[in-house]
């Protein structure tokens, strides 16, 4: 059966809502409502708990600046007294005394340990000092050894080598010569061996050290 | 428009409800991206403060290295001259060229080079030209490397000038000589003022930690200085030919120069022989602590030397020095030799007459010398410490010019002094050969009968000595007679007759 409301439009019955209708607004309300909800979680109470956090390292960490810059300041001149300190050292280190190497040459040239055993005089000499890490220079030196003996130029060589001078060198080149005719009538021997002899320094670094312990040695040995 | 149906509005309420859903989804993604951006940034904020305490808990630490390095470098830049002393030093070199007696030919402009990272150090090159003897050159190579301040040779080339040298000269050779300077400027540096104040400086460099540091690295830069072997003023030139000589004229002449040559040689052995004594002698002093004796040895070991050294240099001026072979070898095997290795044993009495260190003269040996010396006054045995305080007073003297009086010693000697002026003054009385014959007392003053004559007080009894007064005597002496000798007053004190040598003697007559 048909049924037809003939009642004006104003006193009919208000419709309601059709359920489905109302059911999927609530649904909508719903999604909307957990999804707004969870975005307030994520950025109140998650997002804006990081920031607070961020916010407080940053303050920390600009806290500290002062005390960093303490710490550079004193960086700073510890590696200028440092860097000094290690100069000096260098410095030192890399010194050699070269008057006592020439005194010493001196001495074993014009005075043979045993009277008579060679007659040597120089015509150049030269000392370097250029310190490496196996060498501290060298030291040139020619001369001529008087007498037609080549022995006597070998013994001088011997001698050389057991001598204070040569103490602080590593190496020197072999006994050799050219035997020649001396120049001077009045002179004798007439003949003799022209020499001309290389001797390399041992490192600075190691003679500045056994200089040090001799050193501490003598101050033990005073005490 | 087309009325909905009521299916359609519920999709369209869905739909919108998705809709917004999904823009509060897409700000829930961009907000957890961007909440791991922020918490990567905490993480990294909070590394960089770990980092930052990590540093700043050095801040101690590095206080105490930068107190004990800069403790260090102040120490040890002593070796390394400021700019003030780098004029000093060129004016220096002028002073040693008309010193040593060598001519510089050219000292180049010098270019300082500053040293990377150590603004504070500037190393100055140099280089000289210069002629001289090998000598003059030994000596001023020496005085440079033992400058207080730290000179680094680096080369030197000696050139020998190739000639044979005329009787008493010594050649000249062309040398050429580099070496280093490093200035040191304590104010370069860092910008800004040195980050730690002065009290904390102090109290820092009083802890335990910086104290470690300065005991494992404040090793001293050490300058190692150098000096010449003793005795060798006199050794030829290593740069002049040595052979000898065989230009002598006839027979006869070359016997009679080779006698004079033995002679001489003799003489010289017999003044390196006193040379020996003496210091043998002042070996034996030394021992004995007798500072007078050493004194007095020193004085003439100095003279002696300096007259072998005399010797030595004039026969020096003849290279080789004799004619013959084997009195050259004598020469060197009884003379050179010797004399070297006995210069190098007397290494500690100096060199060169009165120029030498001194005895240091402490307090004790100061009040063990006044002991002896007042004693011997109290004895009265003037002539004896007049001699005495002659030693000491030459012995002090040269201490004094050496700086090698101990404060403390200074009073002795002061006392010294005085006691030893008097001595003199009552030696030159008693040397008068005074007899006192008598003493006449008068009511307010005494004349006394002095060989034959009769003073009164204020009369001459001769042109230097003047009597003053009698004086009674201490128990068991006789009177003490007062004279003044230049104004300073001395006294004479006769024996007692042997009969009155006694405390008790009494002289009786019936």
């Amino acid at each position: 059966m048909i049924r037809v409301n003939l009642l004006p439009q104003e006193y009919r019955k208000a419709e309601s809502t059709p359920l489905k209708q109302f059911f999927s607004l609530i649904g909508a309300v719903v999604l909307v409502a957990v999804a707004a909800v969870a975005w307030l979680w994520v950025r109140y109470g998650m997002l804006e708990k990081a920031e607070t956090e961020r916010n407080d390292e940053k303050q920390k960490v600009a806290n500290q600046a002062p005390q960093l810059k303490q710490v550079s300041d004193l960086e700073a001149w510890v590696a200028e007294y440092r860097g000094q300190y290690e100069k000096i050292d260098q410095v030192a280190q890399n010194r050699l005394v070269l008057s006592r190497k020439l005194d010493e040459l001196w001495e074993v040239v014009v005075n043979p340990v045993q009277t008579g055993r060679y007659e040597v005089w120089l015509q150049s000499l030269s000392f370097a000092l250029a310190p490496t890490a196996k060498t501290g220079g060298a030291v040139q030196f020619a001369g001529t050894s008087a007498g037609p003996k080549f022995n006597r130029l070998s013994d001088f060589h011997e001698d050389l080598k057991k001598s204070d001078f040569y103490r602080d060198f590593a190496d020197i080149t072999y006994p050799s010569g050219n035997k020649q005719d001396l120049p001077g009538k009045n002179r004798e021997p007439k003949e003799g061996w022209t020499f001309n002899f290389t001797t390399s320094l041992k490192a600075l670094k190691d003679l500045y050290e056994s200089r040090a312990k001799a050193v501490a040695a003598a101050e033990t040995g005073k005490k | 428009m087309a009325k909905m149906t009521d299916n359609q509005k519920s999709m369209l309420t869905i739909g919108i409800g998705a809709l917004v859903a999904i823009g509060f989804g897409v700000m829930v993604y961009l907000d957890l991206d961007q909440k791991k951006i922020v918490e990567a940034e905490t993480e990294s904020l909070r590394t960089q403060r770990a980092t930052n305490q990590a540093k700043i808990d050095k801040i101690a630490g590095l206080e105490k290295d930068l107190v004990a390095y800069k403790r260090i470098v102040l120490d040890n830049s002593k070796i390394l001259p400021t700019e003030d002393e780098i004029h000093a030093f060129a004016r220096d070199l002028s002073n040693l060229e008309k010193e040593l007696g060598f001519t510089m030919k050219s000292v180049p402009v010098y270019k300082p080079e500053q040293w990377p990272k150590v603004a504070s150090i500037t190393k100055i090159p140099l280089k000289m030209q210069f002629s001289s003897s090998t000598r003059a050159f030994l000596k001023f190579l020496n005085v440079l490397e033992n400058r207080d301040r730290l000179v680094s040779v680096a080369d030197f080339k000696i050139t020998p000038s190739g000639e044979d040298p005329r009787p008493g000269q010594e050649l000249e050779h062309e040398v050429s000589l580099s070496f280093e300077l490093f200035r040191y400027d304590p104010k370069a540096g860092p910008q800004g003022a040195f980050p730690i104040t002065d009290a904390r400086f102090d109290s820092l460099l009083g802890s335990k930690e910086v104290k470690d540091i300065l005991a494992a690295k404040g090793k001293p830069a050490s300058l190692e200085r150098y000096q010449l072997l003793p005795g060798r003023d006199n050794r030829r030139d290593l740069f002049v030919d040595p052979r000898r000589r065989t230009d002598t004229t006839g027979a006869g002449g070359a016997e009679g120069k080779r006698g004079e040559e033995e002679t001489r040689i003799e003489a010289l052995r017999l003044k390196l022989e006193r040379l020996r004594l003496d210091l043998e002698s002042y070996r034996n002093a030394e021992k004995e602590k007798d500072f007078l004796r050493m004194a007095a040895s020193k004085r003439n070991f100095l003279q002696a030397k300096e007259e072998l050294e005399e010797e030595i240099r004039t026969l020096s001026q003849n290279q080789p020095e004799f004619t013959s072979r084997d009195l050259q070898e004598r020469y060197q095997s009884e003379v050179r030799q010797p004399y070297v290795k006995l210069m190098a044993e007397a290494q500690d009495l100096g060199s060169g007459s009165g120029s030498g260190p001194s005895i240091k003269v402490t307090a004790e040996m100061a009040a063990g010398m006044r002991k002896d010396l007042e004693g011997l006054v109290a004895q009265r045995k003037f002539q004896e410490a007049a001699e005495k305080w002659n030693g000491i007073e030459a012995l002090v003297r040269d201490a004094f010019t050496a700086k090698t009086v101990e404060d403390a010693a200074r009073p002795h000697i002061d006392a010294m002094k005085q006691v030893g002026e008097h001595a003199k003054f009552q030696h030159i009385l008693h040397s008068k050969k005074i007899e006192v014959q008598g003493v006449v007392r008068m009511e307010k003053s005494s004349a006394v009968i002095v060989n034959g004559r009769t003073l009164f007080p204020g009369k001459a009894f001769d042109k230097d000595v003047r009597f003053v007064r009698v004086e009674p005597g201490q128990k068991g002496e006789g009177d003490r007679i007062v004279f003044s000798i230049d104004g300073h007053e001395v006294d004479y004190m006769q024996p007692k007759p042997t009969l009155l040598q006694s405390e008790r003697a009494m002289l009786q007559q019936d």
